[in-house]
């Protein structure tokens, strides 16, 4: 059969074509409930940064609602800027970065950090979704796993160096999901996973065991204190027991106002970043808590609705790259909080305090839902398949 | 029905839907694992989290950072510390009741022989864990007998603690200066900006102008606490402290021992002359840049007894007496007596009313010169017939400066101005708290005073004793100029503003900043900041063109046979250029006359200027110029030789 190449314009649903709300509202209303909780939270426990915390998230939902209008299917054309563009602002981090806890994982702009490792997360996710997208279907899956992979291995081996251990870890996750979404076989997933653990294996035991040093002592000893919480407060770990304890005595219903102030002072001065969920566990408590992570689990349903109804690889990719993005930081994050998690500093989307990492959520949100319009643009006339 | 464009797009994998499935399987049973752990933690155990969390209250107690030392020009120590057995009290653990306390106080006041109010003041602050000090160098009997008794005395604890150590004791103490707790009072002192009450910080002295340096960071120790402030044991993560950094200062040790030596030596020489000789001060410092060599004053405390934990009232009024808190070479000011000359000299050649060979001061019999129907006579009536300025210096010649002064006085405030530009009437700068500027006396001077008084004294209903006669001060005479160009009547210089004025005659035309502080240095011993050193002022070059001739005359001064202290220096080794003098003081009583000596001794690698003098010391070549001698001796490294003059000139 003849296939009708049409001219470039008509291929995508025009815009104009689009209703002026075109997103899915109930990933709006889950992202601007937990920015409302990020606020609340902070209050209580660092009064200081809630000011700028709203401003960023107000500029966030911004860029969210303008990405929402960009047509994704344009950013596939210009990956091989975005790939530059995400590896040189590491590098610029990591050449000029400023030093934050003598680690150099952002750059001074006029008084905002910028921190190169976050965009990097949704620089990454469209980048290798359009580099799966844009392979040629004759080249074998063995091929195109060992580019999407080397291509990941890149940037996340700078951002780790920097050292930021956490976003590096969440680019191995992009790349495994979009591999995973793209149809790999199961057992070249298998292979990856397995060299995965045999990773971590030697980072963690082998290494060291041989006087050879992968990762900073303290890395190694927050990647493996959770398995073995010690009484000795000097140890890395000591965050991590005081921060069960807060999340453990909020309770039912959480400890209100001011009790915070008992456990902040050891969980120290990451409450507002790293440790948030700790904050939202005391002062909230469990119904607090499941509040919070049901509207995490909204967002992420939602987002796989939006992988099944994505009407071409580019965007099944793309939505797959940042479900696992979100998963991977909800789920590290949280259980380094309540300690089924080791620590690698992974910032919890929305909540946790700086404007790096709520702006690349809002981008990434944004990307989604310009999917979703396009999606539901299309199928209008003949599916209700993402209809509410 | 309108066919949908087939797009150039890679398909959809076929497993893309199951494998979308298997991602919501994950993150279905992620979500189950994350509530059921916080099912656990906030449910099931929630309550003994809770009282886990009540216990997590942690408190620092802070642990003071030793003191950085201060050092000597070649690094030899001056203060230090050292280890001493402390007693100290922890407030949280004290008694409850108040009868309780005073009955420990009086227990623990006689044990450590220390009176009960004073524990009850000390600790009457204390809020925190942090144990306050009570005493250092507990006698080992003490320590034992509250070892064996420790259940009597809850709240106290004996420790070994780093202290503020004076090695050699009494040796320039005032400037030094020494330690003790930051009060309340002095927390609004910029120089604490960010100490707690309660620090050891500096108190005057070298201690008070470089403490940010000296008082290194305290550490903190975190201990656990539970929610009734008891600590539960368990110790978190603190900071250990870090010791003071060491300041480098220009003073040389074996020169300020000699100079205390000097001091002493001069006060016993004019106690054999019979005068009371009850305090002296001494500097030396090196004219080309102000850096201080040496510095002191007698009678002097003991910075160690000043700066332990507690001390007596009696034990405070022993080491106060004489005013030894008083750094007389900076804080003090006398009247300079002849040893004002040179810079009348450099005043009158400067402006032209003499010429070094312009012959004065010619009298007759009797050594008196009428000056406006008042006598102005030579120190013991000597006739030393007209001389010029060499000879007028070497001699002291006093009719040569009283014609000066009436020459001067003519023409205003000439003598006036150039000892304001050498740096009299004001502070010289130098980096010691409390110094004070002097008074050059004028008519525009004493009216400001005058001023002053009626301001203070005789408004808002106030009725001093000189309200109606306009002031304390009678109106300016030439007499009072007269005066002046001897160094008498109501000039006032502290030795530090004499020793910066000779300078300017030694390094030939600038008056410089003394300073004591160089460097700052680690306590490891690395340079960690030079500390700047003071801008130099040059006078007028026409003026400092004058300075030869006047040199001229101190040279004769100090090593001429008519000299006026050639007995003491005729025979030292080196040029010396030197000029006594004897001020009488407001007493009048010859008895209360104020001995100096003020000398330069060039050197191309180490010159010096020295200045001493004598409270009641008698004449200047009798009691100040032989220590001043003891001090260039030992300076240049010459045998040390107490030579005593015989000199009556003023």
């Amino acid at each position: 059969m003849a296939v009708r190449v049409l001219p470039r314009n008509e291929r995508t649903v025009s815009l104009r074509a689009l209703p002026l709300i075109s997103f899915d509202p109930l990933i709006a209303l889950a992202a601007g409930g937990l920015g409302a909780c990020s606020l609340v939270v902070l209050h209580g426990a660092a009064p200081a940064y809630v000011s700028r915390q709203a401003i960023y998230l107000a500029v966030g939902f911004v860029v969210m609602l303008s990405a929402s209008r960009l047509d994704y299917w344009r950013l596939r054309s210009i990956k091989w800027l975005l790939y530059p563009l995400m590896i040189g602002s590491i590098l610029l981090v990591i050449g000029a970065g400023s030093a934050v806890n003598g680690a150099s994982r952002a750059l001074s702009i006029g008084g905002v950090s910028f921190q190169a490792s976050e965009l990097g997360k949704v620089l990454l996710i469209v980048f290798l979704a359009a580099l799966v997208a844009d392979s040629p279907r004759k080249a074998s899956a063995t091929e195109l796993t060992l580019k999407v992979v080397a291509f990941a291995l890149i940037p996340a081996a700078l951002v780790i160096a920097e050292p930021d251990l956490g976003s590096g870890l969440v680019y191995f996750a992009i790349a495994f999901a979009v591999l995973f979404v793209a149809g790999i076989p199961a057992r070249q997933l298998t292979v990856l996973a397995l060299i995965a653990v045999g990773a971590f294996v030697f980072a963690l035991v082998i290494a060291p065991a041989i006087g050879l040093h992968v990762l900073k002592h303290y890395q190694e000893q927050r990647l493996t204190g959770f398995l073995s919480p010690s009484q000795n407060p000097n140890s890395y770990d000591h965050q991590q027991v005081e921060s069960v304890i807060g999340v453990g005595a909020g309770e039912g219903t959480g400890r209100g106002a001011g009790a915070t102030q008992t456990t902040l002072g050891l969980v120290g001065t990451e409450a507002p970043t790293d440790f948030i969920f700790t904050v939202v566990g005391e002062r909230l408590g469990f119904a607090g808590a499941a509040f919070v992570l049901s509207l995490y689990a909204l967002i992420i349903w939602r987002t796989l609705r939006i992988i099944g109804a994505a009407r071409n690889l580019f965007a099944a990719l793309i939505a797959g790259g940042a479900v696992a993005m979100l998963m991977f930081q909800v789920f590290v994050n949280v259980g380094m909080t309540i300690g089924i998690m080791p620590i690698t500093g992974v910032t919890l989307p929305l909540l946790s305090y700086g404007g790096s990492s709520v702006l690349t959520t809002f981008l990434t949100l944004g990307l989604l839902q310009s999917i979703y319009g396009q999606a539901r643009a299309a199928s209008a006339p003949r599916s209700r398949a993402l209809r509410v | 029905m309108i066919e949908r464009p087939v797009e150039r797009r890679a398909p959809l994998p076929p497993v893309l839907g199951r494998r979308v499935e298997l991602l919501g399987l994950l993150a279905f049973v992620l979500f189950a694992v994350v509530a059921f752990r916080l099912w656990y933690l906030q449910i099931l155990t929630g309550h003994r989290n809770v009282s886990l969390a009540n216990a997590n209250v942690a408190r620092d107690i802070a642990i003071p950072a030793p003191r950085g030392e201060i050092v000597d020009r070649q690094g030899r120590v001056i203060a230090n510390v050292r280890s001493a057995a402390i007693a100290a009290i922890v407030c949280k653990e004290l008694p409850a009741t108040a009868a309780a306390r005073a009955s420990l106080y009086s227990r623990v006041g006689q044990v450590l022989k220390i009176p009960e109010s004073q524990i009850a003041k000390t600790v009457g602050r204390c809020d925190s864990f942090a144990p306050v000090t009570l005493e250092a160098d507990i006698p080992s009997a003490a320590l034992v007998f509250l070892a064996e008794h420790k259940a009597a005395f809850p709240g106290l604890i004996e420790e070994q603690s780093d202290i503020r150590n004076y090695p050699d004791g009494t040796l320039a103490a005032q400037v030094l200066g020494y330690v003790g707790d930051l009060s309340r009072s002095e927390e609004a002192d910029q120089n604490f900006a960010g100490v707690p009450a309660g620090d050891v910080v500096g108190q005057s002295g070298l201690e008070y102008t470089y403490d940010r340096y000296l008082r290194g960071r305290d550490g903190v120790e975190r201990i656990q606490v539970d929610a009734a402030g008891v600590p539960t044991g368990r110790d978190l993560r603190g900071t250990l402290p870090t010791t003071g950094d060491s300041l480098v200062t220009s003073l040389d040790l074996p020169l300020e021992q000699e100079g205390l030596r000097a001091m002493q030596t001069a006060m016993h020489l004019a106690h054999l002359n019979g005068y009371p000789a009850s305090a002296a001060a001494f500097t030396a410092i090196d004219p080309r840049n102000g850096q201080v060599l040496a510095m002191g004053s007698l009678p002097a405390y003991d910075p160690n007894v000043l700066s332990r934990p507690y001390i007596s009232q009696s034990q405070y009024a022993q080491q106060g007496a004489g005013d030894a808190f008083i750094n007389r070479a900076i804080s003090s000011v006398f009247p300079t007596g002849s040893t004002f000359k040179p810079i009348a000299s450099l005043a009158a050649l400067s402006s032209g009313l003499i010429t070094p060979s312009s012959l004065l001061g010619a009298t007759g019999a009797g050594g008196c010169l009428n000056i406006s129907h008042q006598a102005f006579c030579n120190s013991g009536h000597v006739d030393y017939g007209a001389s010029d300025l060499a000879h007028a210096l070497e001699v002291s010649e006093d009719t040569y400066f009283y014609e000066v002064g009436a020459l001067a006085n003519s023409r205003g405030p000439l003598i006036q101005d150039i000892a304001h530009q050498l740096g009299l009437g004001a502070p010289t700068g130098i980096d010691l708290p409390n110094e004070v500027s002097g008074y050059v006396p004028s008519a525009a001077a004493d009216a400001r005073l005058d001023r002053e008084y009626m301001k203070a004294e005789c408004t808002h209903g106030k009725h001093g004793a000189f309200c109606t006669s306009g002031g304390p001060i009678p109106p300016w005479t030439i007499g009072q100029n007269v005066q002046l160009a001897t160094g008498q009547g109501q000039l006032q210089a502290s030795p530090i503003q004499m020793a910066v004025a000779y300078s300017v005659l030694a390094n030939g035309g600038y008056v410089v900043t003394p300073h004591i502080g160089l460097a700052v240095d680690s306590p490891t011993g690395k340079l960690v900041e030079t500390l700047p050193a003071p801008k130099r002022r040059a006078i007028p070059r026409t003026e400092a063109a004058n300075i030869p001739a006047i040199l001229a005359g101190l040279h004769l001064a100090a090593q001429a046979p008519s000299g006026t202290s050639y007995d003491v220096f005729g025979s030292f080794p080196r040029t010396v250029y030197g000029k006594t003098g004897t001020a009488q003081t407001v007493t009048g009583n010859p008895h209360d006359n104020q001995s100096w000596y003020v000398c330069y001794a060039p050197d191309p690698k180490r010159p010096i200027v020295v200045a001493v003098t004598v409270e009641r010391g008698g004449f200047g070549d009798q009691a100040a110029a032989p220590a001043a001698r003891m001090i260039l001796a030992k300076w240049f490294g010459l045998p040390e030789r107490v030579v005593r003059g015989t000199g009556t000139t003023f």
